[in-house]
């Protein structure tokens, strides 16, 4: 079975794709700037103190 | 007991399983963002999201469960359901997938925004309104086929009122199921004020479900009169479902028992969806597929059954582990773990 | 709408879809291996910086998952949404892994829930970490069975067609078609190698700004030795690949190397562009390379392009994408030999600044790699959508 005999023939492809972009888009800027601000506002040091408050300064 | 029919079945409780637990979440959604705009979130909030954080993943997989399993069923399903569901069924994809990821965002990432909330809470009405209307399609006379050609009548669709009550059963059933369900969550929490806000929603949500629910029935009847003597056929089905709503709303109504209000709200529509979905058959889509003649081919059926309950196997232990945990933890759900 | 091909856009749409999905899907098979290795060393050391590690990845990894499971949903309807004659016809024939695919993604996140929200909850440490091992194997597996469908539409196997189509199917027979084996060994090596790396990344950097910080520099410890490790797996895992190919799908080896006649002792083409007469120019050619890369014997014969009738040929510009995913992997080994060489030798350090930046530049590079590797491997099976059918 060759691609274009699998493919559908509604004319609204086009359409979709244009929306599909944008859903993607939206999505990658979002993520990185909640993954950039989850990180940036918790830094591991300072966790890590929270956290562990035994381990030993200037260890970490 | 055929194979197709074993096939359906599966196929139907995976439906079923979505149903109830995504109108859990898709009503939180809007409860949430209604109480936001009630200036009354404080109180219900922290109630939504201790119950939610752990489990939108697995409502999201039921869902897949159910198309990737009609597809491997059913594979003319593809063929029709895929070439005529093009643009509603993208709809659908976009705002699930703006749903889920971020709702991520929002509960692991930042503090709460606006627009999360907002997009949350519309798409909780959205999605059910866009998904229920591959239900409505399977009823016929909307998506035709000339020479090889699949059309979707748009018009017709939109004009139809049985296509409109449809959407309208969808969003109150969803939002009686949820309420009804965060009334029991809140109990078993002891959050006596948030208790008192849901279980308000739960009373107020139960009447527009029965009667859209009638109102459907009457539409259907208008619409494809085969289906609809079917469905008198299996009244005593709708009876027991009937039966198990007062019930559920005469629990809440006294005040007790929310646990067991929960599960007749379950059974209730276990047998309202199952009624609807046997006196379905044997169409799959009216007039194109029937479970008979548009089943895979018998090994392939076989092969998934024997799959589905080694998976069985799997998942249930699993989800009852994920539920003690979460759901069943006194400590948890009353938010000190 | 715009009177585009439906086609065509059919295709865009798809390409669109999966490259921004098997980044996240590559992410979610191997983010949860490192979570668990970290969070095991971390008990059984002792050692909060370890632990840190575990909670930290699996924080991000939170993010990238719930990106991966929307996406998937989405490329999950596409298929019949874009392609129903497709999924009519194999449907048929390849439900069964992607009905278990379905399964053993449910597996993952449940326990992926039960894991992220029981840190502190259990006295016994490793009754927690027991809960990233479902994760791993839910994660490999949902790869493994949804690969065995791209190999099933590689080799097609499993049935037998009379004037109805299909007389006896056996859909175990088509998970296990030829290209399965080569195609899951590669898939898993290389996801496990892209996330080590990109792992890596984020420790250098945060190295290269931060200067010596005792957390980071075991993170990087960690990635570094696996990035080696998987590396040098994948690399094994591309080379039965390629010795696969020669065997049962000759023509998407050749247009990748540009190998047009059938010879034997057949040079390996390194980049270069092609001239009128379809003449690489400006290659680097390795001779007798190709023909050891196909069959393990450097005078062997390989099949050629001419063989292939034209309407069945997958277009040349693959050997681009072919030969930059196999660049990358090359780097992949290098890198981290580098750095283990200069944590070995005493006087050297491996945390150079030029060191550091070149750990910083592996983990991009992979995750093109894999890009690369996924649109050679689609585009190579052109024209068709299930091969020879």
């Amino acid at each position: 079975m060759r691609v274009e005999e699998a493919a559908t023939t509604s004319p609204y492809v086009d359409l979709m794709f244009i929306f599909f972009f944008l859903l993607y888009a939206t999505l990658a800027t979002v993520g990185i700037i909640v993954l950039r601000k989850l990180f940036r506002n918790n830094p591991v040091e300072v966790e890590l103190e929270k956290k562990y408050p035994s381990i030993e300064k200037g260890d970490s | 007991m055929t194979y197709e029919i074993i096939g359906i079945t599966v196929l139907w409780l995976f439906l079923y399983g979505y149903v109830i637990v995504a109108s859990i979440d898709f009503g939180a959604g809007f409860f949430s963002y209604y109480a936001k705009k009630t200036k009354k979130d404080h109180i219900i909030n922290q109630l939504i999201s201790r119950y939610l954080s752990p489990v939108w993943e697995v409502t999201n997989v039921f869902f897949v469960f159910f198309f990737v399993g009609i597809v491997g069923f059913f594979p003319d399903t593809a063929f029709y359901y895929g070439t005529a569901l093009l643009v509603p069924g993208s709809i659908a994809i976009i705002l699930l997938a703006i749903r889920g990821s971020f709702y991520a965002f929002e509960s692991y990432g930042s503090k709460q925004s606006n627009v999360y909330m907002f997009l949350y809470g519309a798409t909780g009405l959205l999605i059910p309104a866009s998904l229920s209307t591959a239900l409505t399609l399977s009823e016929g006379g909307f998506i035709t086929e000339t020479n090889g050609e699949i059309t979707m009548n748009y018009l017709k669709l939109f004009t139809s009122p049985y296509s409109w009550s449809v959407v309208f059963l969808a969003i109150v059933s969803v939002l009686y199921i949820s309420a009804t369900f965060l009334t029991f969550y809140a109990s078993r929490a002891n959050d006596t004020e948030a208790l008192k806000l849901v279980r308000k929603y739960a009373l107020f949500w139960g009447t527009p479900t029965i009667i859209a629910a009638l109102t459907t029935f009457i539409a259907l009847g208008q619409h494809n009169q085969r289906h609809y003597d079917r469905m008198l056929d299996l009244w005593w089905v709708f009876g027991l479902s009937m039966g198990f709503f007062m019930i559920s709303l005469g629990l809440i109504y006294i005040g007790k028992y929310y646990g067991l209000a929960f599960i007749s709200v379950m059974l209730q529509f276990f047998f309202a969806f199952f009624g609807y979905g046997a006196s379905h058959l044997p169409y799959i889509l009216d007039p194109y597929i029937t479970i008979y003649e548009n089943a895979t081919h018998q090994s392939t059926g076989i092969a998934l059954i024997i799959v589905f309950i080694a998976g069985l196997f799997l998942l249930v232990p699993s989800l009852i582990l994920l539920m003690k945990l979460f759901l069943f933890n006194a400590d948890y759900v009353k938010g000190k773990k | 709408m715009f009177d585009m091909d439906p086609v065509l856009m059919s295709r865009l749409l798809t390409t669109m879809t999966l490259l921004f999905h098997i980044i996240f899907a590559t992410l979610g098979v191997g983010v949860p291996l490192f979570i668990s290795i970290a969070e095991f060393i971390g008990i059984r050391k002792k050692d909060p910086h370890y632990l840190m590690m575990a909670r930290r990845w699996a924080r991000g990894f939170v993010i990238t998952v719930a990106i991966g499971v929307v996406t998937g949903t989405a490329i999950g309807l596409q298929l019949s949404l874009l392609w129903p004659n497709f999924m009519q016809v194999a449907g048929n024939v390849i439900s069964l892994p992607l009905f278990m695919e379905v399964f053993a993604f449910f597996f993952e996140a449940i326990f992926l829930g039960i894991y992220l929200y029981t840190w502190d909850r259990f006295k016994n440490q490793m009754i927690h970490w027991a809960f990233s091992l479902p994760v791993v194997i839910g994660g490999g597996m949902s790869a493994v069975f949804i690969t065995t469908v791209n190999a099933f539409m590689n080799t097609p196997e499993g049935f037998t067609t009379g004037q109805d189509g299909f007389v006896t199917i056996n859909p175990i027979q088509a998970m296990l078609n030829p290209a399965t084996p080569t195609k899951v060994f590669h898939v898993l090596a290389s996801s496990y190698v892209t996330v080590a790396a990109i792992l890596a990344t984020i420790a250098a950097f945060s190295l290269l700004k931060k200067k010596s910080s005792e957390y980071h520099k075991k993170a990087l410890k960690l990635t570094m030795m696996a990035t080696f490790i998987f590396a040098i797996l994948t690399a094994i895992a591309g080379d039965m690949s390629a010795k696969f190919l020669a065997k049962e799908q000759p023509e998407k080896l050749a247009a990748a190397e540009w190998h047009f006649q059938t010879e034997e002792g057949a040079d390996l083409i390194l980049f270069g562009w092609l001239n009128e007469q379809d003449m690489p120019v400006g290659a680097i050619r390795l001779p007798g390379l190709l023909s050891f890369l196909a069959h393990g014997d450097f005078s062997s014969e390989v099949t050629g392009l001419e063989e292939i009738p034209e309407d069945e040929r997958p277009p040349l510009w693959i050997h681009y994408m072919f030969d930059l995913m196999v660049s990358i992997g090359m780097a992949l080994v290098l890198i981290p030999l580098l750095y283990l060489i200069l944590m070995k030798t005493k006087k050297w350090n491996e945390h150079h600044k030029w060191m550091l930046r070149l750990i910083v530049l592996g983990g991009p590079l992979a995750m093109l790699s894999i890009e690369f590797g996924w649109i050679y491997a689609e585009e190579g099976r052109q024209p068709w959508i299930l091969r020879g059918l």
